[in-house]
């Protein structure tokens, strides 16, 4: 059965055994939100070729945090779409934008 | 050593090249393509950097961009997971931004200009540490606290950091959605601005209103602790999802609809922008004590878009919460360029120790010479007197018989103020000023002030300003001796809250450029900074006695401040200025062609 994006989510969301918190809320009995630096960002070289190498950096950026259903769904729909650009070669300088989605939200 | 820093993709756009330390030239992509904020990659400016030094982008020895795909890919994911069964639509809505373009920054460079510096390889530095670095190696200072406020960068939306001599060193961070601009933002939007371009205008809006909605903000829209830092509570938001900025709650909260754009704007919003602005400065103000305690030292610098509200700015110098403040002029994500051209040189290729003391120059963009603006009145047949060496008097004159000036002389500024080679002029003291430049220039709502230009020697005998503000991001009180009498309540009540009603009431000797509330963005005008502007200012006193002017930006409402000669030409016609200076040529408006808005090749401008 051929199952749509949200679908596909909406399972995954049922299945996960796990509450993953992405985000935290505010929380009154801690002092102080601020995060501490422990290694000082450092500047890299950027040269993404084709899929695989997006790929790879997909998975080694979220090798560290555990996965779960959902996650893999979203990296999925994301290397999907991924796939679609790379097919065609398709570089723009200026972005085309979605009448159905606001603006901002291009901006962040 | 020659680098170029690079911004973009998000939110304007820009380019900046740097030579042995010094930022040689920099521009944002928008006063190139004529499109407000534009986001598209920077071409044009970069074209212009490479020009001023008359190189191709494979001769640079560094290129640096300021922000991490890798990283902001990596945000983009947690927060689909965070949408969970939303995601699906989300992620396929940001692809194009994502993927056809911040992925692809090094292939748009290469399909563009050919080779990435000498190396062909593209530096990706830290957004947050861009922002960091356009601040702190642009300032005077040696050694200083570094506090970064945006929107959000990769994953940082607040940063605390130290300078020292050619290192920083970032301390302290929080990250998205956790945002204090994104609130800002949430309001300017439910307040009916645009967001990303309308934060100043909620800015403006705060002093006609009451911080009556200060309490419900601070517990159920954000916990802010001592330190500054602080949570949002995310149910009241919608910008995770990608869809709009607030939830339900937000407007259930107050009991109000969103504003639609364009529409009366009524006490209740005024409120709101008054409250928020009142939580965004106590946050600012907990933020810089932390960073200038935290860093043990009293020189504080601020950069990320959070850092051009200005009235925040002021509160921070005014209760002495830091020593010293210098603020980056393109605070915004235009100055990332500047900042990840400053790390390229400093952190890639060991650049040398910078001087220090030596004011920041932000006169960085094209400049036109006589020849190429006399070729091009000429072509197109516009009436122009060329000045001599009256030219500060004839200008002068000008202003003080009342006339609306466009002056467009030097090199452009670089960040959203027109410092005075990019300004329209007018008499600060003319109780009509303010509702004609508003209406008649500026064609835009008519409750915002106008900032004066003031020459810093007299600077006190207009302001309580402590310090010098040369890129006009400081605001501060409009002496007491002038100030008349105005109450703001009474104004409200007896004019049914029509703030075009209450903006004309006379608040002080120089009413264009005093807001409601007796504040002013102030510029501080030099020799040293702006010789021409300065000589301008002077000649003003001379004839008037008076050492201040108005100054707004030269374009009309949607459009980016004018880059060209053909853009001033266009915008002085559209308008109903009286006067247009185009470096030595002298043009008045009774002596032009009639003007066809289309046929002349104009454009009309998106209401930004």
């Amino acid at each position: 059965m051929n199952l749509t994006d949200q679908e596909r989510l909406h399972k995954c969301v049922v299945n996960d055994k796990l509450e993953d918190v992405v985000f935290s809320q505010p929380d009154k009995n801690c002092e102080s939100y601020f995060e501490s630096v422990d290694v000082q960002p450092v500047l890299s070289v950027y040269n993404l070729e084709n899929i695989n190498d997006i790929r790879n950096m997909m998975n080694g950026i979220l090798a560290g945090d555990g996965f779960n259903e959902t996650r893999s769904e979203c990296m999925r729909i994301t290397l999907e779409n991924i796939i679609l650009y790379e097919q065609n070669s398709k570089i723009e300088t200026k972005g085309s934008k979605r009448i159905d989605v606001p603006e901002f939200i291009y901006n962040f | 050593m020659i680098v170029l820093g690079i911004s973009g993709l998000y939110h304007d756009s820009a380019a900046a090249l740097l030579e042995d330390g010094e930022i040689f030239a920099a521009a944002q992509e928008e006063r190139f393509t004529r499109v407000k904020n534009d986001a598209s990659f920077p071409c044009n400016a970069v074209r212009y950097c490479l020009n001023e030094k008359k190189m191709r982008l494979g001769d640079v020895d560094a290129v640096v961009y300021y922000d991490n795909p890798a990283l902001t890919l990596e945000r983009f994911i947690k927060n689909a997971v965070y949408c969970r069964e939303d995601a699906g639509d989300l992620l396929k809505f940001q692809c194009d931004s994502v993927f056809q373009q911040r992925l692809m920054v090094h292939k748009i460079l290469r399909n563009e200009f050919g080779r990435i510096g000498k190396e062909d390889k593209l530096i990706v530095s830290g957004h947050h540490k861009s922002h960091a670095a356009s601040a702190f190696y642009a300032s005077p200072y040696d050694e200083a606290a570094i506090l970064t406020v945006d929107g959000v960068g990769e994953w940082n939306t607040t940063t605390i950091g130290y300078g020292s001599g050619k290192t920083i060193e970032i301390k302290k961070y929080l990250d998205y959605p956790h945002s204090l601009g994104m609130l800002y933002s949430a309001f300017t939007y439910f307040c009916g601005f645009k967001v990303n371009s309308g934060e100043y205008k909620l800015m403006g809006l705060a002093p006609y209103g009451k911080p009556i909605y200060y309490d419900a903000i601070m517990k159920y829209l954000i916990d802010v602790k001592k330190d500054g830092s602080f949570r949002l509570n995310l149910d009241y938001f919608d910008f995770q999802y990608g869809r709009t900025m607030v939830s339900d709650k937000f407007g259930a909260l107050f009991a109000m609809e969103r504003r639609l754009p364009e529409s009366e704007i009524t006490r209740g919003y005024m409120d709101l922008a008054a409250s928020i602005q009142k939580v965004t400065e106590e946050i600012m103000e907990r933020l810089a004590s932390t960073a200038c305690k935290l860093c043990g030292t009293g020189n504080l610098v601020l950069a990320g878009g959070t850092a051009l509200n200005c009235v925040a700015n002021g509160r921070i110098l005014e209760k002495g919460i830091a020593d010293n403040l210098w603020i980056q002029p393109a605070a915004g994500d235009a100055g990332g360029a500047i900042g990840a051209a400053y790390i390229g040189y400093y952190e890639y290729l060991g650049g040398k120790c910078r001087p220090v003391g030596k004011q920041y120059n932000t006169y960085l963009g094209p400049t036109y010479q006589d020849g190429e603006i006399g070729a091009f009145l000429k072509r197109n047949g516009y009436p122009a007197t060329r000045m001599k060496t009256d030219r500060a008097e004839r200008i002068a004159q000008m202003l003080a018989e009342g006339k609306v000036v466009g002056l467009f002389q030097g090199r452009m500024e670089m960040g959203p103020r027109a410092l005075g080679n990019r300004s329209i002029l007018a008499s600060a003291t003319d109780e009509a000023m303010q509702s004609k430049l508003n209406l008649k220039i500026k064609h835009r709502e008519s409750f915002r002030p106008f900032a004066p230009s003031v020459l810093l020697e007299d600077a006190k005998k207009y302001f309580e300003l402590k310090t010098e503000s040369p890129y006009m991001l400081l605001c501060a009180p409009v002496n007491k001796e002038l100030r008349t009498d105005f109450d703001i309540e009474g104004a409200l009540r007896q004019n049914n809250e029509d703030m075009n009603k209450i903006v004309n009431i006379k608040r002080s000797s120089i009413p264009a450029v005093t807001h409601v509330d007796f504040s002013a963005r102030v510029q501080t005008v030099t020799r040293e900074m702006n010789e021409k502007y300065y000589d301008i200012l002077k000649a003003y006193k001379r004839l008037c006695g008076e050492s201040l002017v108005c100054n707004t930006s030269f374009n009309v409402r949607g459009e980016p401040i004018v880059c060209t000669p053909e853009d001033a030409y266009a915008c002085f016609m559209k308008t109903d200025m009286d006067v247009l200076v185009l470096e030595n040529y002298l043009l008045l408006k009774e002596d032009q062609p009639v003007w066809d808005n289309v046929k002349d090749g104009g454009r009309v401008y998106e209401l930004d």
